[in-house]
């Protein structure tokens, strides 16, 4: 908003309107150019009825000049329009004057028509004084060029009547419209002081508007809770500040009326613990305005003492200028300042003053603890950081520990150095000396052995992943192939395109069940290698043993009637709950039932026992086949081993049974083989995966298959276990495993 | 109408066997060993289904699929990764990846055609 030069009351100033005063009274124009039609036709009217024998260009005249009011109380034209509407009251006023005898006539005074339409429709008067001076010396040349008759008598008296009179009422309701527009204007400008009031309210700092003297006549914005206003109000040096701080602030004002602004930071009289810093500009007007800025936190961190709040140098002239009391808004230097300068607001707008402030305030709050949680946070990182630091601290002294012993251990079996040197040098020089020589080998050799335990930590670590890999692209590479060597002899197989000669179909089968075993042989050669590699995680969960071992028999049952072998299952009527891995578990199932199936007779049987023993999930799998020579049973168990003579060894992978022993191993258990050469075999295995059920009961095998519980009682060191009515004297061959519960060794 | 499949496979042999497999079944194909022209095929031709062997020469299957998904006027097309990835996790890898179902190599026949069957009614 332009700065205006309005005087404090409300009176009209004649000034020009602005556009949306002027558009409130376009009313009371178009009401004016009525009244005016009006008037000018009344007159008619009173010429016509008085005088019959009235000259009818008189008349015409009438008509003429009134012409334009109507139009004018139908449209209210802005811009160039606004002119033309102007030029035509002109053109028709003076046509008026012309036709009742030129500017001596009684209608002369209409050649004022035009200023006071100007008048009515604000923008200007300028614009309606030049259209009133042109009428008028249109009425005059052309009264000069053509001189009307006068008319005579009574009728000269009412025409200079009518011309007359309806000139002044047009000039009292022209006067009346104008300044209505001016009122308007206004309030219009109110509202906009209202509306900037508000937007000053919601200013984030604390401003001031002073006079030249010191006094504060308007305060707005964030308010600041070391400074009342009521204290600001009794000026900025005089009342606001501390007594020491004062000349220091009224220097600073006199700066900033010299120099066009300043700053300075000080004491609130109300609170001297604070630090409040204002910055100081000069309006255009020559009075002051200031923001003020609470500091103290930020003067806090500076060094402390005066330094902190460098005082701006005194000017030595204004000073003295600044002992007057303050003064209020009535000072003759208050009325310059612009539109800051309003009288306190009213209640409406107070309350949203106050509303907008106190929101502020709360944004402020929340910023604020926006701020702090982050502040927080930083320093937890700052401490985990740390913490990390130490542990990696503790975590090299720890590998330095550990290499230093190494390096000793190392050493003790070659105790050889030490007494010879002792011996031949007995000179204490030479002693130290060699002293220092060991002692750098010392460090030598530990530094040489923590360098090597390092690279080959690497190392491992890289073959490691190497071998993973490895691994898992072998599985792809095998596959690929193998998926075509499957897929098409299966097509064969199911005669997809016709039939085959038997032979062929044969072949076709056999093709596809060699497909399968090289699968079996991929997935075994896999878990065994993950196994060797550490890599095999265990997927432990809680669920019933039995549920996985019946899985297992389900799965080997086509097998077993197709070789013609009886498989049983025997296990408890109570779940059998276990921690452990259900795959694994599975998988020791059916790797040892296919073994027992694959090495047992038609017409054998191959059992399979589940129970829950002293503490111990134990599964066994025990068979009426060939059995194992006794020269055998050491090997098995390792990776590809197999009994019998090599003729036989097509039948299985070799891996079956060292999985078992790893999946017991990885469970903590183990596995242990009985068997009699021509007799058959069991093989058992323990787990410790019970789960810790109150209900843990008795030993289980009460009910069970009487033919192979007493063979798989534990045997305190690989004696042979008591007769067996199915095995006879089995061989027992214990294969403990890492994790062997210590209950075994003490068992009787 | 015949319903068209996309076959996705570097392995030509393999190829030979989906091939075969679907044309026996009265399925119309198409083929490609990549990744690159499975993607202009399938904008081209609209198939039906996709095969998507995951390990391709150049782009992976489950990179291809992902655009395919990305893709408003293909992502509708059922894509079955066959794929020698058959290892722990990979399965629940590939379904993640967009591929609609799973069936890893080597295949049973029955087991394929039933899927199969099974996206193209």
């Amino acid at each position: 908003m332009a700065p205006q030069s309005e005087a404090s009351g409300s009176e009209a100033s004649g000034s020009e309107a602005s556009g949306p005063s002027a558009r409130r009274s376009g009313g009371g124009a178009r009401l004016w150019s009525l009244g005016w039609a009006v008037l000018v036709a009344a007159g008619a009217g009173l010429a016509l009825a008085l005088f019959a024998d009235a000259n009818p260009v008189w008349i015409t005249a009438l008509a003429i000049g009134g012409l334009p009011g109507l139009l004018g109380a139908l449209w209210r034209p802005t811009g160039l329009a606004r002119l033309s509407l102007i030029g035509l009251w002109a053109t028709a006023t003076a046509s008026a004057v012309v036709l009742t005898g030129g500017v001596g006539g009684p209608l002369s005074p209409w050649c004022l028509m035009p200023l006071l339409v100007a008048l009515t429709l604000g923008g200007g008067v300028l614009d309606g004084v030049l259209f009133s001076l042109l009428a008028l010396v249109l009425a005059a040349v052309i009264g000069l060029a053509a001189q009307p008759p006068l008319p005579h008598g009574n009728v000269l008296l009412l025409f200079a009547v009518i011309g007359a009179g309806n000139v002044l009422l047009a000039a009292l309701g022209a006067i009346t419209v104008a300044r209505r527009g001016s009122q308007a204007l206004t309030r219009a400008q109110q509202a906009e002081v209202a509306e900037l009031q508000v937007l000053l309210g919601d200013l984030p700092h604390l401003a001031v508007a002073l006079d030249r003297n010191d006094g504060v006549f308007a305060v707005f914005g964030q308010p600041l809770p070391v400074m009342s206003h009521a204290s600001l109000y009794g000026g900025l040096a005089a009342a606001a500040a501390t007594d020491a701080d004062r000349d220091r602030v009224r220097a600073a004002l006199g700066e900033a009326l010299d120099h066009g602004d300043s700053d300075v930071t000080f004491a609130p009289a109300t609170d001297p613990s604070h630090r409040i810093t204002a910055a100081l500009r000069r309006t255009a007007s020559g009075g002051l305005v200031a923001v003020l800025r609470d500091v103290t936190g930020e003067a806090a961190r500076a060094p402390v003492g005066g330094a902190a709040f460098p005082a701006i140098a005194p000017g030595p002239a204004p000073v003295p200028a600044y002992g007057a009391a303050p003064v209020r808004a009535a000072s003759p230097f208050a009325a310059p300042i612009p539109a800051t300068v309003v009288p306190a607001p009213p209640p409406a707008d107070q309350t949203r003053l106050l509303s907008l402030t106190a929101r502020l305030a709360e944004t402020q709050v929340k910023a604020k603890e926006a701020d702090q949680a982050r502040l927080r946070a930083e320093e937890e990182l700052h401490a985990m950081r740390d913490s990390l630091l130490a542990l990696e601290a503790q975590l090299k002294s720890a590998h330095a520990a550990h290499a230093a012993l190494e390096t000793q251990a190392r050493a003790v079996p070659t105790p050889v150095f030490a007494p010879p040197v002792v011996a031949a040098v007995s000179a204490p020089a030479a002693e130290a000396e060699g002293r220092i020589a060991a002692l750098t080998a010392q460090v030598a050799a530990l530094e040489a052995a923590r360098a090597e335990a390092e690279a080959r930590g690497a190392k491992a670590e890289e073959t490691l992943q190497a071998r993973s890999r490895f691994l898992a692209n072998m599985s792809h590479e095998l596959r690929t192939p193998l998926n075509a060597i499957m897929g098409f002899s299966e097509i064969m197989r199911a005669r997809m395109f016709g039939e085959l000669t038997p032979k062929y179909g044969e072949y076709a089968e056999l093709i596809h069940e060699s497909g399968r075993h090289l699968m079996d042989l991929i997935s075994d050669v896999l878990d065994m290698s993950k196994i060797e590699a550490e890599r095999f995680q265990l997927d432990r969960e809680m669920f019933d043993a039995r549920e996985a071992v019946s899985a297992a028999l389900r799965l080997m049952r086509v097998q077993a009637e197709e070789v013609g072998v009886n498989l049983r299952g025997v296990m408890p009527g109570q779940p059998i709950l276990v921690d452990a891995d259900r795959r694994a578990l599975k998988q020791i199932t059916l790797n040892l039932v296919s073994n027992a199936l694959k090495f047992t007779p038609r017409t054998g049987h191959v059992t399979v026992t589940t129970h829950a023993v002293g503490g111990l999930l134990e599964i066994t799998v025990a068979d009426t086949g060939i059995g194992i020579d006794p020269a055998d049973l050491k090997r098995l168990g390792r990776p590809f081993e197999q009994a019998g003579a090599s003729g036989d060894r097509a039948r299985g992978t070799g891996l079956g049974l060292s999985l078992v022993k790893a999946f017991a191993q990885l469970h903590g258990g183990d596995m242990s083989i009985e068997s009699q050469l021509g007799e058959g075999t069991a093989v058992l295995v323990r787990l410790p995966v019970l789960a810790p059920t109150p209900a843990e009961g008795p030993r289980q095998d009460g009910g069970s298959d009487t033919a192979s519980t007493g063979a798989h009682r534990p045997a305190p060191s690989a004696v042979p276990a008591p007769a067996n009515a199915e095995y006879g004297h089995p061989r027992v061959v214990r294969m403990v495993g890492r994790g062997a519960p210590p209950s075994d060794r003490g068992a009787a | 109408m015949t319903k068209k499949v996309l076959i996705v496979e570097d392995n030509e042999l393999n190829m030979k066997l989906f091939h075969d497999l679907l044309d026996a079944q009265g399925y119309e194909t198409l083929q490609t060993r990549e990744g690159l022209q499975a993607l202009a095929l399938a904008r081209n031709h609209r198939p039906d289904l996709i095969l998507m062997d995951i390990q391709l020469p150049e782009i992976s299957g489950l990179e291809v699929t992902k655009w395919l998904k990305e893709d408003d006027d293909l992502s509708h097309i059922p894509v079955i990764a066959v794929t020698a990835f058959a290892m722990k996790g990979d399965e629940e890898r590939i379904r993640e990846g967009g591929c609609e179902a799973y069936i890893s190599k080597p295949i049973s026949v029955t087991y394929f055609l039933d899927t199969v069957r099974r996206f193209l009614g």
